[in-house]
């Protein structure tokens, strides 16, 4: 009988590599929502978090999770859990992903900004931080709105919780 | 605790109505979800029309976040019965319900809808503090994230309260008038469940919700002092709002829970 071995470190990439839907192309590797993926048997058992427990993206983000692991050679079965009893925080955000981030107009965290306090946050667009919170709330439940100063631009913020 | 992803486009089979068996730790579980999801729904009112852009987006992100905690609490009851989630959340007949009366009422004017979202707010945190040291390691676990995304709904409050207190007497009055008319429901949030004190007994929960009464007003004075907003003080009631805890609701709760379960009902085992 022959068995196909799974290389779980290629699934581990494949999965890594997922976009997230609502700010693409930040995967959700960078956004560090990957906790852990192994093999169970036969099946790939992967376990994720979500950065906002409320957040739309959670079941389209699932499905590309399967779809990713499942392009990877000899996966049959793929079993996603969310874990909700561990709390992401915007600090678990990588390098590469704080640069996409940027790239795509929002503030990556940690850049200064607090809540509901004036300024501090960096533009994405100019890089000046004369920039003035408009509301902790923004376009998406884990990111918060800003406009610059200088440049007149609005942008979005991962908030910093 | 883990929850696996569901999505399929398939109509699964009908999916009957639920009744909630007698259970303390059930009951508690199913409190604290239907608190955020009526909450949540209340919130969710101001999408698309709320006095201002900014504000349209928090509603919207602050219903999202409290039917997501709902969902979080849906989940361990799913773990519980073995029921799923969206029964346990639309399945029930409006009686089977235990959340708080004041959650339920109608969004009523801005001031209103700042001060019950206020109020709300600062009751949930000390009650996730307290949950934080209960010895069923699922409820202590889920609480850790939930906490965390709280923080911004009470800066959101209390920057509202704030800027309305610096703002012109008309509308620090209005705001006092709503917190009055929330404040008169207030006792609702802690009125005892059934079976609660069996529940402080083996340790699930660290005590009674009402002993959180006494540490509520107390941070309530402090804050409405500070925003210039005692006088709406006398007007709490811990005897008001009560009924939800054991399923006796008001009037507005009937057409809401129509609305809300319409889809499930109509349309049994429809998923996105």
């Amino acid at each position: 009988m022959s068995t196909t071995t799974i290389d779980v470190d290629a699934v581990r990439h494949a999965v890594e590599g997922v976009e997230d839907p609502e700010m693409p192309p930040i995967t959700i590797g960078e956004l560090g929502m990957v906790l852990d993926v192994r093999l169970d048997g036969s099946t790939v058992a992967v376990e994720v978090m979500p950065t906002f427990s409320g957040c739309p993206a959670i079941a389209y983000i699932g499905a590309d999770v399967v779809s990713a692991a499942a392009a990877v050679e000899g996966v049959t079965d793929v079993e996603v859990r969310w874990r909700k009893d561990v709390a992401w925080g915007p600090e678990l955000i990588t390098e590469s992903g704080r640069a996409k981030l940027t790239q795509a107009g929002i503030a990556p965290p940690g850049s200064g900004q607090q809540l509901l306090q004036i300024g501090g946050v960096t533009c994405p667009y100019c890089g000046s931080r004369n920039t003035r919170a408009d509301s902790p709330f923004g376009a998406a439940p884990c990111r918060s709105t800003y406009s610059c100063r200088d440049c007149k631009t609005p942008f979005d913020a991962i908030k910093d919780i | 605790m883990t929850i696996a992803t569901r999505m399929s486009n398939l109509p699964s089979a009908t999916r009957a109505g639920w009744t909630a068996e007698d259970d303390p730790r059930l009951a508690l579980v199913l409190s604290l979800g239907d608190d955020e999801l009526m909450i949540g729904h209340r919130h969710s009112h101001w999408t698309g029309v709320a006095p201002t852009l900014e504000e349209d987006l928090a509603f919207s992100s602050l219903a999202q976040d409290e039917i997501g905690h709902a969902a979080i609490w849906y989940g361990v009851a799913e773990e519980l019965t073995g029921q799923d989630e969206d029964t346990i959340a639309f399945g029930r007949q409006p009686e089977e319900y235990r959340h708080a009366n004041l959650l339920e009422q109608e969004p009523g004017d801005w001031a209103y809808t700042i001060a019950r979202q206020h109020v709300y707010d600062l009751f949930d945190h000390l009650r996730l503090e307290m949950l934080a040291d209960s010895g069923d390691a699922t409820i202590a676990g889920v609480v850790g994230p939930i906490l965390r995304e709280e923080r911004i709904h009470r800066a959101h409050a209390r920057a509202w309260l704030s800027r309305l207190s610096d703002g012109p007497a008309d509308g620090l009055a209005l705001v006092v008038e709503g917190a009055r008319r929330v404040l008169s429901q207030v006792g609702g949030l802690f009125e005892t469940l059934p079976w609660e004190e069996e529940l402080v007994k083996d340790g699930t929960l660290p005590g009674l919700v009402s002993s959180l009464y006494q540490p509520f007003v107390a941070r309530l004075t402090e804050e409405y002092t500070e925003f210039g907003m005692a006088d709406a003080l006398d007007a709490l009631d811990v005897a008001g709002g009560l009924g939800g805890r054991q399923g006796t609701h008001t009037a507005v709760f009937e057409p809401m829970w129509d609305e809300m379960t319409a889809l499930f009902r109509e349309h049994p085992g429809a998923t996105w």
